[in-house]
């Protein structure tokens, strides 16, 4: 009983330790803010000379932004599959991560509205989209969905979290007041009482289910704005399910990089062990199969027709100009994991965390292919008299550095919630690991 | 056929036609320098002129000066745009057609061109008094009604006279509909009048009119060598009605925000107050997990 006690307190002690001061903590984030503040210079420049600084034009109107939008659309789908469907699955080992997939979410979809906004040459315009948008439009249905997938996903954070609020604020008691009047806040005068627990559990779960249907809706929703097209490369009935098993790749890929990374930062070896790198790399192997699957009816039926639009497009990205974006995004995003992770050896941290950021390279890269090579082929030829850059798509400086800001706003996002919040659903691993909570410590400071 | 393919088949052949198409149709036609008008400016002419132009030029150009061209890129024939070009080119054009014109060498030959030129002609203020000879056709007392309640035509045709009017009988009368593109005939021959000078039809029950079924029908002396472009016009509701479907009154996927399917409207609000109702339950329940 006594040791139990004493492996809790363990536990929190390793748990909330990360969340205090640390220098080395401080570089990374100034770190962080300069690379992000060259990109808002960028992103000015932009917004005082219009889109004309990027490398669109009127055929290739879609670019790298909208490319990285759905990238990031893809990745913050992992919070759905670790949070919601393994948490319904009942799948114990998954707890220790599940904050960090909820934090990967909240990041990716937030910046992805971002990355929206960042491909509009008047942004201020933004709301017309409300006022003004045609309810038969995918583009309004993308609005809709991604805002409440993020609310989704922050309420997915904030209610599995009431409980490890309501140990920390009476835990970290010398930690600075606006955190601790914001575990406050979040704990929603938590006190574990039998029919709290009820409630709460109740609530999580109804979570759990409601972010299925929005999550493969996002994910659905964003392949639609080019499926429902006539494009060559983008008229295509499986783009949804296609999209979504693409995302679980992205998004599990993510996670294990954000998992290597915290583990070794916050000194937590012991509750995110090996065995879930392993696991993780299984999960991997797994989306990655089922991502294969439509990738070959996504490209041998097409190909084995080779009806005349599908020819000049697919010959493009077979052994054409665009041969060597697709093949490594094909070969890196999903070829590689599942060869090498069927090896056990290769299911190590450090093997998964290489393969993981080169799947991830390999998954952007697959949503550039998806964008550009499609609006090089536009539905009429390009007249000759049009200039020279028309016909071609070439990112330029600005684009690249404001679409590298998008990604460090990203990492800022998940830097700051995983300073802000244990990255470990301490209470709920405690339940399942069988360690007795020490309750007392909620009561003792109830005066 | 075989032959004519592999003549079609050789590179020059090809770059020959090509060149001679870029001539015709930039107005570099050998033969407007050329062709002059063999025609004298003749009143007849004028006449015959105005009857072919009627038949196959007023549908696009509308009547010379009165400014009913139906583009902008299709000018009225009676402005200086045509009157300052001269013979020659006008012949071209009509020639072979320019733009999307057609050429009517072998709708008209080449004397009937040539007095629809002149027909063009007699509206350059300059050549109004250089028309050789005068037409002088008799006057005539044409009367044209149609009986609503029996949706027939009545017409009566006679010739004015020392104050008598003398009927014309055997008279050939064409009778048509005005549509938007010119005539279109009611009958497939003229009919003619009977001693009285008079005629009574049916007026056919499967014409369609516009909206409210008001049809224009005309009345014409078909000999307008003799007696001119002698023609009677009623205006009234003796067609069918026309029902005119506008696609953007439907509900479309395409269509305006106002217009959207009901289906959808209907799945998109349902979907969104399903999910956004669960949110909302759950806000509102962890507020107040407080009190239990």
């Amino acid at each position: 009983m006594d040791n139990n006690k004493k492996s809790f307190k363990k536990l929190t002690t390793d748990v909330l330790r990360p969340l205090k001061k640390h220098k080395g903590f401080d570089i990374w984030l100034f770190f962080l803010i300069v690379l992000f503040a060259v990109s808002v210079l960028a992103y000015l420049s932009q917004l005082s000379q219009g889109l004309g600084v990027t490398g669109m034009r009127d055929f290739v109107s879609w670019g790298m932004y909208i490319g990285h939008f759905v990238f990031c659309v893809a990745v913050s789908l992992v919070g759905m599959l670790i949070s919601s469907i393994m948490g319904l699955l009942k799948i114990k080992w998954i707890t220790p991560i599940t904050r960090l997939a909820e934090f990967i979410a909240i990041a990716f979809v937030a910046v992805a509205g971002i990355a929206i906004i960042v491909d509009m040459g008047r942004p201020d315009r933004f709301f017309n989209v409300i006022f003004h948008g045609r309810l038969q439009s995918p583009i309004l249905w993308d609005v809709t969905v991604v805002t409440t997938y993020l609310v989704l996903s922050v309420l997915l954070l904030i209610l599995p979290m009431v409980p490890d609020m309501a140990f920390s604020k009476r835990l970290m008691k010398d930690a600075p007041k606006w955190r601790l009047k914001l575990y406050n806040l979040l704990s929603f005068g938590y006190m574990n009482t039998p029919e709290q627990y009820k409630a709460l559990h109740k609530l999580i779960r109804i979570l759990m289910v409601l972010i299925i249907p929005v999550g493969l809706a996002i994910h659905t929703v964003t392949s639609w704005l080019f499926a429902a097209t006539l494009h060559v490369g983008w008229d295509t009935t499986i783009f949804g399910p296609y999209f979504v098993s693409g995302a679980f790749v992205a998004g599990v890929a993510s996670l294990s990089i954000t998992m290597y990374v915290i583990r070794a930062n916050f000194k937590l070896e012991y509750y995110i062990t090996k065995k879930h790198f392993d696991l993780v790399a299984k999960l991997m192997v797994l989306v990655s199969l089922v991502y294969l699957y439509f990738n070959i009816n996504e490209f041998i039926v097409p190909g084995y027709k080779m009806k005349q639009g599908d020819n000049v497009h697919l010959s493009t990205l077979f052994y054409g100009s665009w041969s060597g974006y697709f093949w490594s995004a094909q070969i890196l995003g999903m070829i590689l994991p599942i060869v090498l992770f069927i090896f056990k050896p290769m299911r190590k941290p450090i093997p998964v965390l290489i393969v993981s950021v080169l799947v991830l390279i390999g998954a952007w890269l697959k949503r550039y292919v998806i964008v550009i090579p499609t609006l090089l082929h536009p539905h009429l030829p390009i007249p000759e008299y049009i200039p020279e850059n028309y016909h071609t798509y070439v990112p330029t400086g600005v684009e690249i550095t404001i679409t590298a800001g998008t990604f460090i706003l990203v990492l800022l996002i998940i830097t700051i919630l995983a300073k802000l919040f244990p990255v470990i659903p301490f209470v709920e691993y405690a339940e399942n690991e069988k360690i007795e909570i020490d309750y007392d410590i909620l009561n003792e400071n109830k005066k | 056929m075989k032959i004519k393919n592999k003549i079609m088949k050789r590179p020059y052949f090809q770059f020959i036609i090509i060149t001679l198409q870029l001539l015709l149709m930039s107005g570099l036609s050998f033969s407007q320098n050329i062709a002059e008008n063999p025609l004298d400016f003749t009143a007849m002419s004028i006449n015959s002129g105005k009857k072919l132009y009627e038949k196959r030029c007023v549908s696009c150009h509308g009547w010379p000066s009165e400014g009913k061209n139906i583009m902008p890129s299709i000018p009225d024939l009676g402005t200086n745009i045509t009157i300052n070009k001269d013979d020659g080119t006008l012949y071209a054009t009509l020639t072979n057609g320019v733009g999307a014109m057609p050429a009517y060498k072998d709708v008209y030959n080449d004397e009937e061109r040539w007095e629809i030129i002149n027909y063009i002609r007699s509206f350059d203020p300059t050549m109004k008094n250089k028309v050789i000879g005068t037409i002088v056709f008799p006057k005539l007392s044409f009367q044209f009604e149609i009986d609503e309640e029996f949706k027939t035509a009545n017409l009566f045709v006679g010739e004015i006279k020392d104050d008598a009017i003398v009927p014309l009988s055997q008279l050939d009368i064409n009778f048509f509909v005005q549509r938007m593109f010119g005539k279109l005939p009611l009958f497939e021959k003229p009919l003619k009048t009977n001693l009285l000078g008079k005629l009574s039809v049916t007026i056919p029950d499967d014409i369609y009119g516009d909206e409210e079924g008001k049809v224009k029908i005309i009345a014409q002396v078909a000999d307008s060598d003799t007696y001119g472009n002698v023609e009677r016009i009623v205006d009234g509701k003796y067609g069918k009605v026309s029902v005119y479907e506008n696609m953007l009154d439907k509900r479309t996927l395409w269509g305006v925000n106002a217009k959207i399917p009901i289906w959808l409207l209907g799945s998109f609000f349902g979907i969104l107050i399903i999910i956004w109702g669960g949110i909302f339950y759950v806000i509102f329940k962890l507020f107040r997990l407080k009190r239990l």
